[in-house]
């Protein structure tokens, strides 16, 4: 539930500074959009399964 | 004892169909990456005004709805919880399916303001439509994992097929994360 109310807020952030920053937006939402990928793959898609031992 | 050595070679298969699923979803990124720098490469910073944000905000957020009924679904067949675990994927599918809805109604705009045959046309109708083939391909999947898991065929000691198949739905929300913005928003 937390990857989903912090990605619908980045979403929301993202389009806000889309629609009142004239220039240079391109970084901020990279970096948002970054932080939602890593939260999706590390809670949804349990990427650390990869290297966690066995247990 | 016994039951620890004859756990271990289902526990490599299983690190091996992680693997194997993992190298499969690195190699889609390329092909999305490749889609996502060729729209830079073709427009810059610059987008056309005609796009529908709101849309593209909505579908965005179904989609990543979908990707937590997924995570619930899983979770829910990990603790053998079948009731919940069915509830979850159906909605999941629904949302998938509202989310290819909101593709077409896009495409119907789009046709108007850019045609496929120009520069923007092809990027915009590629990338939303590999996308859109991505989301289709994975509603299969959750639906011959669904129609198998209502056999009773899924347990908390073997499921994989369910982990796979959602793993693959996750792709396909992640990688619409980083589509919006790029053919939405930036410019």
């Amino acid at each position: 539930l937390i990857v989903f109310i912090c990605g619908t807020i980045s979403n929301i952030v993202e389009f806000t500074l889309a629609n009142t920053v004239q220039q240079g937006v391109l970084v901020p939402i990279a970096v948002l959009a970054l932080i939602d990928a890593a939260m999706i793959a590390y809670v949804f898609m349990h990427v650390t399964q990869l290297w966690r031992p066995e247990e | 004892m016994a039951t620890a050595a004859l756990a271990r070679p289902h526990a490599s298969r299983l690190r091996l169909h992680r693997l194997g699923l993992w190298l499969f979803i690195i190699s889609e990124t390329f092909l999305f990456s490749a889609l996502l720098s060729s729209r830079y490469f073709v427009l810059g910073l610059s987008r056309p005004r005609e796009l529908n944000q709101a849309l593209g905000l909505g579908i965005t957020t179904v989609l990543l709805l979908s990707s937590l009924t997924a995570y619930s679904a899983e979770m829910a067949a990990a603790f053998g919880r079948q009731p919940a675990f069915r509830r979850n994927l159906l909605a999941t599918m629904a949302l998938g399916s509202l989310f290819l809805v909101g593709v077409g109604k896009e495409w119907s705009e789009a046709f108007h303001y850019f045609a496929p045959k120009t520069a923007y046309g092809t990027l915009f109708f590629t990338l939303t439509g590999v996308h859109a083939f991505h989301v289709v391909s994975g509603l299969v999947v959750l639906a011959l994992v669904y129609f198998n898991g209502r056999s009773g065929r899924y347990t908390p000691d073997d499921y994989w097929p369910v982990e796979g198949g959602i793993k693959y739905w996750h792709f396909v929300d992640l990688a619409w994360v980083f589509i919006y913005p790029t053919l939405y928003l930036v410019g």
